[in-house]
């Protein structure tokens, strides 16, 4: 039987004696732009977080049910967090540069894998700044520090820097929320492109963004999936009258 | 729109005693500046910083008090930066937020900060001194008494047990500085937690560790009870030449000449010198800190 | 076959407002008329800028209900004056449909509609474009009463009264449905519709053969023809408007099928 890129059947997440996520069952393809949306505090980017188990950083987290990626269920105790990690990248909402130059932003993945050779590096550090079309903007100032940059670069930085350790699968939670327009379209124009090599989960507050770069989309709402479909089908004629009021603006 | 006379007034009174107290902090420290400067400048010649004392402490110099001073600042460190950076990495990174053990330690840390220093003196003697270093002669050299009597090494620990508290909540505070989601950042990169610590968080709290640590050291240079019964002297032919030998350092010295030499109008003006020696000392020691925080900050945000 | 005022309101309901000037028309509340998905909804910008355009839409049905009723009374009772008059009020339909364009081109702008709010406006702008030719064609028929001048009773022997009463109930069962969505109408849209294009091929060929029988009423025969062939327009457009809110609440595209 052959998986789609991530799997998940029945999933429960607890945090302590609440329960955050209720029987989350759902097929995400490969190479596509799967974007969640949902009222604050529905579960989105809870889940979001447990498909690379940066949940398992939280206390008192506990989660039930299948969650497969490729075939593989990366809660089982032979599963390795640290490579799953670099399997499945992650882009958050606010960016976080280190405090360190740019190159070194974008060679910290790399090196942390043992890459040690100067220039296997600098062919890592230029292919992933190009990947994040941000290459051009700074090639001529990578050992200036990150922090020096405006904020939209900063998060294209950030994204360069997860491409850095090649992830199949790149998760963003609200990638563009803290930038001006100007900068999240570079950035949904960015993530269009990537689709072509990554599967792209993004979490989005913003409706319009999702309609615009998603191929498909997942709504959550209170904890439950209420319904998953082709992007279109959401935006004209939704099945659940819970999705048709969310989107129209009705609620949440 | 136009301000009430009673508000004006009243606004101008506490502008006016807030003014005034800041005033008075400054006044203080130009008044205590002026008199040891006045009394002291004239001692402080080449000689009188490298050479021994003589004549009773009326004649010649302090230079084995500078010496004492700056081994034991040096052995107390070595003893308590790495031990209290350690800790509190442990204590911000590893440990459980409301774990018990996190609640232990920083219960103890606590307490361990508002303890006299003179009963860190006893605790030196009675366990160091009677007992570490008693075990130690039985152990290793048949009953001779080497360890088991005041000496700098158990000065420096009382010491570092002294500034422990300090450097620990000072590293802890320049930990807690660098945001969550660097470390988040870092992990998701995946990297491994000790990793994280130290190739992001460390670096990104370098300047706070560094600043942290020396301002603690600085303070306890110039404390005198911890050592009155571990090892300081008031005066030795000698350098210390080994970690069993006694020491002088600049903090006693002042104390005993000013409430026990035999002629004190004579040695007054070497007081004042020791005084104003000591004083230098701390400030190089928190202007460096200054500097290196500043330098540190500068490199960052360029 | 007459009707009379009391039937026409009776048909017309509420939206019976040719009697009064225009300024009342205006103050008079839709809010009855108004689909009832929509009262449900909060209060919100998006949702008083739907409630206009579903007023509007529904009051450019109503007139244009008016129009086709008042043209086919004209043509049945030979009346001239009713004729004129709902030439001279086709203007104030072209006045309302430019204003229904306009205020969903505001919609789309401004406020991003997805899911049904998007399918509701789209709707609207079909339903305006076709309800608008439906006004055309009522003055069209208008327009070819006058020569028909002393043949009241060839008309009413071809079968044309009995059409054009259909023609009436087929419309108000168009602004019902217009008016509450609710789809139990569109079958027997799609029904009447059916037989009156029927009705409309049978008299065509009746009137073919009286031209042919009969050269003298030629010119009549022909005119008579072109308002068939208007009624029968009126029935297509009918079954659009019944597809477009097909499409509103169900979501899906229906037109071009075949309905049983």
């Amino acid at each position: 039987m052959t998986f789609e890129k991530i799997h998940t059947e029945n999933m429960v997440l607890h945090y302590g004696s609440k329960m955050a996520l209720n029987n989350i069952s759902i097929k995400i393809p490969e190479n596509k732009v799967t974007a969640f949306i949902g009222p604050s505090g529905c579960g989105k980017s809870t889940f979001l977080r447990s498909l690379n188990r940066m949940n398992d950083l939280i206390d008192g987290v506990k989660i039930e049910g299948k969650i497969l990626i490729d075939g593989v269920n990366i809660y089982d105790n032979n599963i390795d967090v640290v490579t799953l990690r670099k399997k499945v990248g992650m882009v958050f909402q606010k960016s976080n540069p280190f405090a360190k130059s740019i190159y070194e932003n974008v060679a910290y993945g790399p090196r942390i894998n043992g890459v040690k050779d100067k220039n296997q590096l600098d062919e890592i550090v230029e292919s992933a700044l190009k990947n994040a079309a941000i290459w051009e903007e700074v090639k001529d100032r990578l050992g200036d520090s990150a922090m020096g940059l405006s904020g939209g670069q900063q998060q294209r930085l950030c994204i360069a820097r997860t491409l850095a350790v090649n992830p199949e699968i790149v998760l963003m939670d609200e990638p563009a929320s803290a930038l001006d327009p100007l900068s999240t379209s570079k950035i949904e124009e960015l993530i269009v492109q990537l689709k072509e090599k990554y599967t792209i989960v993004i979490v989005t507050h913003n409706m319009q963004q999702a309609a615009r770069i998603s191929d498909l989309t997942a709504f959550f709402y209170l904890g439950e999936l209420i319904e998953f479909d082709k992007t279109k089908k959401i935006f004209t004629n939704p099945e659940k009258k819970q999705t048709e009021d969310y989107i129209t603006g009705r609620f949440g | 729109m136009i301000k009430s006379f009673k508000k004006n007034i009243k606004g101008i009174l506490i502008e006016g005693l807030t003014l005034s107290s800041a005033l008075i902090i400054i006044a203080i420290v130009v008044v205590m500046f002026t008199v040891i400067l006045i009394g002291g400048k004239d001692q402080i010649t080449w000689e009188f910083l490298t050479s021994f004392p003589e004549d009773g402490m009326t004649k010649g110099g302090i230079f084995p008090a500078i010496y004492g001073t700056a081994l034991l600042v040096i052995i107390m460190s070595v003893a308590a930066v790495p031990f209290g950076t350690i800790t509190a990495i442990y204590l911000t990174e590893y440990a459980k937020e409301n774990s018990v053990i996190a609640k232990t330690i920083r219960f103890a840390v606590r307490t361990l900060a508002v303890i006299p220093s003179i009963i860190y003196g006893l605790f030196g003697l009675g366990f160091f001194i009677k007992f570490v270093g008693t075990q130690m002669d039985n152990a290793f050299l048949g009953g001779q008494l080497k360890w088991g009597q005041p000496n700098i090494l158990w000065a420096s620990l009382t010491m570092a047990l002294l500034t422990l508290p300090v450097v620990i909540v000072s590293v802890e505070e320049a930990l807690k500085t660098v945001p969550k989601d660097l470390r988040a950042a870092s992990l998701a990169l995946g990297a491994t937690k000790w990793q994280t610590i130290w190739k992001v968080v460390i670096p990104g709290s370098i300047s706070g560790i560094m600043t942290g640590t020396i301002l603690a050291v600085s303070r306890a240079a110039g404390e005198v009870a911890p050592i009155l019964f571990t090892g300081v002297a008031y005066y030795l032919a000698t350098l210390p030449g080994s970690l069993s030998d006694q020491f002088m350092v600049l903090g006693y010295h002042i104390y005993v000449m000013s409430t026990q030499s035999a002629n004190v109008d004579q040695t007054m003006p070497i007081q004042f010198g020791t005084t104003l020696v000591l004083l230098m000392l701390t400030f190089i020691l928190n202007f460096t800190a200054i500097i290196l925080r500043y330098r540190i900050r500068k490199k960052k945000t360029d | 076959m007459r009707f009379t005022g009391y039937e026409l309101r009776v048909l017309t309901k509420r939206h019976t407002t040719r009697n009064k000037k225009p300024a009342t028309r205006k103050n008079q509340s839709f809010s009855n008329s108004i689909p009832q998905q929509i009262k449900n909804m909060e209060n919100r910008i998006f949702d008083s800028e739907l409630e206009k355009l579903a007023t509007k839409v529904i009051e450019m049905c109503s007139q244009v209900n008016q129009q086709v009723n008042d043209a086919l009374t004209a043509l049945m009772e030979y009346d001239l004056k009713l004729a004129k008059k709902v030439i001279g009020n086709d203007k104030e339909i072209d006045t309302l449909d430019v204003k229904i364009d306009r205020l969903c081109q505001k919609i789309f702008a401004l406020q991003q509609p997805v899911a049904r709010d998007l399918r509701y406006i789209l709707s609207a702008l079909k339903i305006n474009n076709d309800l608008e030719r439906v006004g055309d064609h009522a003055v069209n028929i208008s327009k070819r009463i006058a020569p028909l001048k002393d043949y009241r009773q060839l008309v009413s022997d071809l079968g044309v009264d009995n059409l054009a009463k259909e023609t009436s109930l087929l419309f108000a069962d168009v602004l019902r449905l217009v008016e509450s969505h609710d789809l139990k109408y569109c079958q027997e849209i799609y029904r009447r519709s059916s037989d009156l294009k029927e009705g409309c091929e049978v008299i065509a060929e009746n009137v073919l053969n009286e031209m042919m029988l009969k050269s003298e009423v030629v010119v009549v025969a022909s005119n008579i023809l072109i308002i068939v062939n208007l009624i029968e327009r009126i029935a297509s457009y009918s079954n659009n408007i019944a597809e477009s809110i097909t499409f509103v609440e169900e979501g899906e595209i229906v037109k071009h099928r075949k309905k049983d």
